[in-house]
């Protein structure tokens, strides 16, 4: 029975007795008697044997010699447990964390207590059921926490847990404790933290794959061997569910490498699974797998060095938090110097304790570091943060004992080995960086350069063959003024018609999709107005046609429409109908302003033709010269390509080149341009991309340097468009948008580009 | 010192029990005997020298700065230590002791708390903990040498042998002179000084180094500052002790097989980049890199090699006897050969060029404990397609991927079948994937290069363990504690053979944590 349980114990005589005593382990209970019986009241408190001794009136005693005992069982303490979070958490700095909680007793829970150790070791407990209260057998609820209001600094965590006490009188109240939660602030330095984790256990996914592989070779028969890729499957669906998101990394080669591996990848499984589906002979399958097992020795080795250069940068950074930590330490031990308060005195002890806990960090992070790289590229280090955790111990030591000289004396060496420290660490982020990727980082430098001298020649040229195309224009104009207003009117009245037309598509009939069209259509509308205005035929041509297109678009959704739901008294019939107008319009439109365009080729000098003859054999040399990148771009510097995405991307740049070159031989000067023009703008994009990506460094010296940066940056301030500036603009976006987009990202890519024209 | 008194010196330092009647020396001369006595690192004939001159004659601060000196020499540091503080104590007192002070002060705080282990003449201390394993083996060792010594330089020593093993290169750089820059950069782990021997322990060292050989070497230095009273220059005392510290375990003197070496050597001959013998003075430990010790060694001990070879033990027994009575080396070893020195240097010369070029070996550095990983044995590697699949083998072997790393090892062994860190680890999967048989070969001709590998010895050890060729498993297993004795390895091999000292390997096996592969 429960300890403390009151035992009533009936005992029945044969025969006439004038006293029963219950003997229990070290004292005798007198038992009382009730008519017939005696009772035996007790509490049970200790386990062991029970004897019943009983006295006859004659005074006869007899011991009733069977065996009883008592066992008595202890009380459990409460079970309380905590339900919600289900484990430890990263907390954003305003995000409450919910904490439910499920507490049980059979006494019943009596008290209830959350516990929150602080990061400074102190705890802090909130009631949740007090003992004034009704205790409960079963208690369930939810407390809400708010770190910001426990002053916590960056990466700080509390752990809480709660603690239940039952009604216990009899041994006192049980405890039970639920198990710890972590709730870490999350910040700069927990994002550094999940960086590096996802980065190992993207290696420890890439190990995974390539094990499988290298631990079965290629069976020699087809099923055997589709059996064992489709072992090896598991393991690459987990790189790839890694790579599918590459989230915020930092530095300017993770990312790009990262997609590049993905891509490399993807077509090396994608070429295997089509050779499986073939049923390729052995040799052939032997040889892919060949290839799979380089490429992912590759990806390993990169990313392993990633790893490495992402633990020495968190050390770098932590080192760079702590010269900061020393600042804050010195300036509260100046104020202590001029008067001493609790709260200065507390303050203290938390920016000592926050030192402490970095450079702890720091330490195992050099740990961690030399699981991959060479000790010469953490041991100074390591031998630093030592003598840093010494300084900072006598810092600690000093204040200890009230001796401000000798804490300011200690926080001098602190600030001298933090500051090596700190060089150190950027020194051998440095090496690794060069010994690793140095080869790469080059390479990709010098493509950018020739990137952009192809991007200058390329607007060179393009500027070479507009002046042709004009001059031509203009002689084919002939009377150039007459013709204009003459055609311009034509086109005018024409647009205007178009305009009314889409007008007059009722709004109601609508929805959200065809009334974007419609805005589509008239923003291309406006366009070509301001073109034909401009007197650039060439652009109001290409309106023209995108306007075509939109209108017709839009005729097309709304008879869908149409035939599907009626709409209210024929709504969208009528609708549809007045949008098949309004493209049929836009199409006359589009071949009226085609007719207007003058015969560019056919009023071109010979010296001009010339000249556009010399200017496609320079078009052609500047895509080879595109061509040769793109393939260096591919060829493999450190282990890995330079840059896959970037070679793709030169390579679809090559088209409008090709393109133009075609242009410029057959003499069509206008079009060579808006082929050169997208070229170039494309050829700056690339390059706009890769510099952003190598911008995308951690600072060097925290965010204070950072600040100096920005203050000594020039502000650049926008001023207003000029209306030429706004249709050259224009025109480069909508060249721009020649360019081939990446498969299944043509509609995002337009839809892209519309918005940047509205 | 007078002629007199150094042949009383050298009666005396013969044997202790030979004492000198007082009355028969003069004051200034028991000083001499003294100070002689020092000079020969026999600190227990300078102790008894000094307890029978202060029966007779005032304790003057000289005397007390001798004391201090015959008890720095002799072992009790706590002693010398408590002369200083009697000499500092007045302020009038002018002390000769300079630096020597400090380096006694920093041995005593040092070696305190050390254990001592004495058998016959012999007294080795180390600090407590997993040294003292290495206390049976060295004792060994130093027996072993006494006799081989003897016979080879005709001396041995009177005060016991004293040899002192530091836990690492730090506890090494304050009781000598050395900076833990200099043991960095020349690997020296060793040095013999004052009197005693002193060794860096293996375990300072990530794989360890040839401890054994390394004692004796500084042995052969103990008893050539006895035979020479400390006249013999460097280059003459490096080359005798690594000529000699083999001599322990082999009949005869013989310069040990170091390939890396051995191409220092002849690559600086053809250079004509030898250095000049006197380069290595003060001490080779003070040479700029490891290489420069390297080929110091090598250059010196080709050269004894010769001359002993020409002129045997006793054409070198007399020399250092010249050298000891104050002439010149160079010369000495001249007139005992009859031939004057620029003749024996350039016959030494000519033989080298005549050398066949010995097969490629690089230098493997040596790395402080604690300072490197395997990492920085990879970075070594020189080909860096086998050094990326040896960061891959790594990986998954981290991984608990044997099956898979022993693929990329062997790919890295492909590459760089000449490479002992490549060869070791390419091994350790083999043996582990149950392929001992594979792992011989390749381990047998790395060690032909790099014979001082420990981990190649070790996992050969294993790898002939496991193909049942005991006799040169055990063969193996022992060179390979001579060179790291806390691989757990070489010890269960050990344990399992029917050798006599079974019963401490298994101790030991257990005691480092049992058989890895």
């Amino acid at each position: 029975m429960p300890r403390g349980t009151a035992v009533e114990y009936t005992i029945t005589t044969i025969g006439d007795a004038a006293r029963v005593v219950v003997e229990l382990p070290g004292r005798h209970v007198e038992a009382d008697r009730l008519g017939e019986q005696f009772i035996a009241s007790f509490v049970a408190d200790t386990d062991g044997p029970l004897k019943i001794y009983v006295e006859s009136a004659h005074g006869e005693r007899r011991i009733d010699h069977r065996a009883r005992s008592i066992r008595v069982e202890l009380d459990q303490p409460p079970e309380v447990s905590i339900i919600a979070p289900p484990q430890d958490l990263v907390v954003e700095a305003q995000q409450p964390v919910s904490l439910q909680h499920r507490a049980t007793d059979d006494y019943g829970v009596q008290e209830l207590t959350l516990i929150i150790k602080l990061p400074n070791g102190e705890h802090l407990r909130r009631a949740i059921l007090l003992s004034s209260e009704d205790s409960k057998t079963e208690l369930e609820g939810e407390e809400v926490l708010h770190l910001e209001e426990f002053s916590l600094a960056p990466a700080d965590a509390v752990t809480v847990w709660l603690e239940a006490k039952d009604g216990n009188r009899v041994d006192g109240p049980g405890v039970g404790r639920s198990e710890m939660r972590t709730l870490t602030l999350a910040s700069e330095i927990t994002r550094r933290r999940d960086r590096i984790v996802e980065l190992e256990q993207l290696l420890d996914a890439l190990l995974a794959t390539l094990a499988v592989r290298l631990e079965q070779p290629v069976p020699k028969g087809l099923k055997a061997a589709r059996r064992r890729r489709s072992v090896a499957m598991g393991p690459y669906n987990d790189v790839m569910s890694l790579l599918a998101d590459v989230g915020d990394h930092r530095g300017p080669r993770t990312i790009p490498l990262l997609l590049d591996m993905k891509k490399r990848l993807v077509r090396a499984y994608q070429r295997e699974a089509s050779m499986y589906r073939a049923g390729a002979p052995f040799g052939v399958r032997e040889r892919h797998d060949r290839a799979i097992v380089t490429e992912l020795e590759k990806d390993t080795l990169v990313v392993a060095d990633l790893v490495s250069e992402a633990r020495l940068n968190d050390a770098a950074e932590i080192a760079r938090e702590m010269q900061q930590l020393r600042r804050e330490i010195a300036s509260l031990i100046g104020e202590l110097r001029r008067g001493q308060t609790p709260e200065l005195e507390r303050a203290l002890a938390a920016a000592l304790d926050r030192a402490e806990r970095r450079l702890e960090a720091l330490r195992q992070q050099l740990r961690q570091t030399m699981r991959y790289v060479p000790g010469e590229f953490v041991n100074r280090q390591s031998e630093q943060a030592s003598k840093s955790t010494n300084a900072l111990q006598s810092v600690r030591q000093a204040l200890e004992r009230g001796d401000l000289d000798a804490a300011e004396a200690a926080l001098m060496e602190l600030d001298q080995t933090i500051d090596a420290m700190s060089q150190a660490l950027a020194q051998s982020e440095d090496s690794l960086v060069e010994a690793r990727f140095g080869p790469r980082e080059r390479a990709l430098m010098e493509a950018m350069d020739t990137i952009r001298d192809l991007e200058v020649a390329q607007r060179r040229m393009a500027h070479k063959a507009r002046r042709v195309g004009e001059k031509a224009v203009e002689r084919s104009a002939g009377d150039r003024k007459a013709l204009r207003s003459e055609v311009r009117r034509e086109l005018e009245s024409i647009a205007s018609e178009v305009s009314e037309l889409l007008e007059g598509v009722n709004e109601e009939a609508l929805g959200p999709y065809e009334s974007s069209l419609r805005g589509r259509a008239n923003e291309r509308l406006s366009d070509y107005q301001k073109a034909l205005q401009g007197g650039d035929l060439g652009e109001s041509l290409s309106m023209a046609n995108r306007l075509a297109h939109v209108a017709d678009e839009l005729a097309k959704d709304l008879e869908l429409s149409a035939m599907m739901f009626g709409g209210r008294g024929g709504q969208t019939a009528d609708a549809a109908a007045q949008a098949r107008q309004a493209a049929a319009r836009a199409q006359d439109l589009r071949d009226a302003t085609q007719g207007a365009v003058p015969d560019v080729t056919g009023a071109l000098t010979e010296r001009e033709r010339q000249q556009l003859a010399e200017q496609a054999a320079e078009q052609g040399k500047a895509q080879e010269a595109a061509h040769q990148l793109a393939r260096r771009l591919r060829e493999e510097v450190g282990g890995v390509p330079v840059s896959d995405d970037a070679a793709e991307r030169l390579e679809s740049i090559e088209q409008p080149m090709q393109r133009a070159e075609r242009a410029l031989e057959e003499g069509d000067p206008l079009e060579a341009n808006k082929q050169q023009e997208a070229a170039a703008d494309q050829l700056r994009r690339l390059r706009q991309n890769l510099e952003s990506l190598r911008r995308n460094t951690p600072s060097d010296g925290g965010d204070e340097q950072a600040e100096g940066r920005r203050a000594q940056q020039r502000v650049e301030i926008p001023t207003g468009r000029s209306k030429a500036d706004e249709l050259a603009w224009r025109r480069r976006v909508l060249d721009a948008m020649n360019g081939t987009p990446p498969q299944g990202y043509q509609q995002a890519v337009d839809d892209y580009y519309e918005r940047l024209l509205r | 010192m007078k002629r007199t008194a150094l042949f009383v010196a050298c009666a005396l330092l013969g044997s202790i029990s030979a004492s000198v009647p007082a009355e028969e020396v003069t004051r200034t001369e028991v000083l001499d005997l003294l100070e002689a006595s020092l000079a020969a690192g026999e600190g227990a004939p300078a102790q008894v020298l000094l307890e029978q001159y202060m029966d007779q004659y005032p304790r003057t601060s000289r005397v007390v700065e001798l004391e201090v000196l015959a008890r720095f020499y002799a072992g009790d540091y706590e002693g010398a230590v408590d002369g200083i503080a009697e000499l500092q104590a007045d302020p009038r007192t002018a002390t000769d002791l300079g630096e020597l002070a400090d380096v006694i002060v920093d041995t005593y705080e040092t070696t305190k708390d050390y254990e001592t282990f004495r058998h016959e003449g012999f007294e080795v201390r180390y600090a407590p903990g997993q040294d003292e394993i290495l206390v049976p083996y060295a004792v060994d060792a130093l027996k072993a040498a006494t006799e081989a010594l003897e016979s080879e330089l005709g001396a041995k020593m009177v005060s016991p042998v004293r040899l002192e093993i530091y836990p690492d290169a730090e506890s090494l750089a304050r009781v000598s002179t050395l900076s833990v820059e200099a043991i960095r950069n020349t690997g020296t782990i060793a040095l013999c000084k004052w009197g005693r021997l002193m060794i860096a322990s293996p375990g300072a060292l990530m794989h360890g180094y040839p401890w054994l050989d390394t004692i004796v070497h500084e042995y052969v230095h103990l008893l050539l500052t006895k035979v020479s009273l400390d006249r013999a220059p460097v280059w003459l005392q490096e080359g005798l002790a690594k000529f000699l510290e083999s001599r322990w375990r082999e009949d005869k003197p013989s310069l040990g097989d170091d390939p890396a070496a051995n191409k220092l050597l002849y690559d600086a001959a053809k250079a004509d980049a030898l250095l000049d013998f006197d380069q290595l003075h003060p001490s080779i430990a003070l040479l700029p890199t490891q290489e420069a010790a390297s080929l110091a060694f090598a250059q010196v001990s080709s050269f004894i090699a010769q001359y002993y070879r020409d002129y045997g033990r006793k054409g070198v027994q007399q020399a250092l006897r010249r050298i000891g009575d104050g002439e010149d080396a160079r010369k000495a070893l001249a007139r005992v050969a009859g031939a004057p020195w620029k003749i024996l240097e350039a016959r030494w010369k000519n033989d080298l060029s005549k050398e066949p070029e010995p097969p490629k070996a690089r230098l493997l550095p040596r790395y402080l404990s604690g300072e490197a990983n395997e990492q920085d044995e990879l970075a070594e590697v020189e080909l860096e397609r086998a050094r990326n699949y040896l960061r891959l083998g790594d990986l998954l072997w981290a991984r608990s991927r044997p099956a898979a790393a022993s693929v990329e090892y062997a790919k890295a062994h492909e590459a760089a079948p000449a490479d002992p860190v490549v060869a070791s680890r390419y091994a350790r999967s083999a043996i582990a994937g149950g392929r001992p048989q594979q792992a011989i070969a390749p381990l047998r001709r790395t060690l032909d290069r790099y014979p001082t590998h420990a981990p190649a010895l070790s996992s050969l050890a294993t790898a002939l363990f496991r193909t049942s060729k005991l006799a040169a498993a055990e063969d193996a297993a022992n060179q390979a504690i001579a060179h790291n004795p806390f691989d757990p390895q070489p010890h269960c091999i050990l344990a399992k053979l029917p050798v006599p000292q079974a019963d401490h390997e298994r101790t030991l096996c257990s005691r480092l944590g049992g058989i890895r592969e």
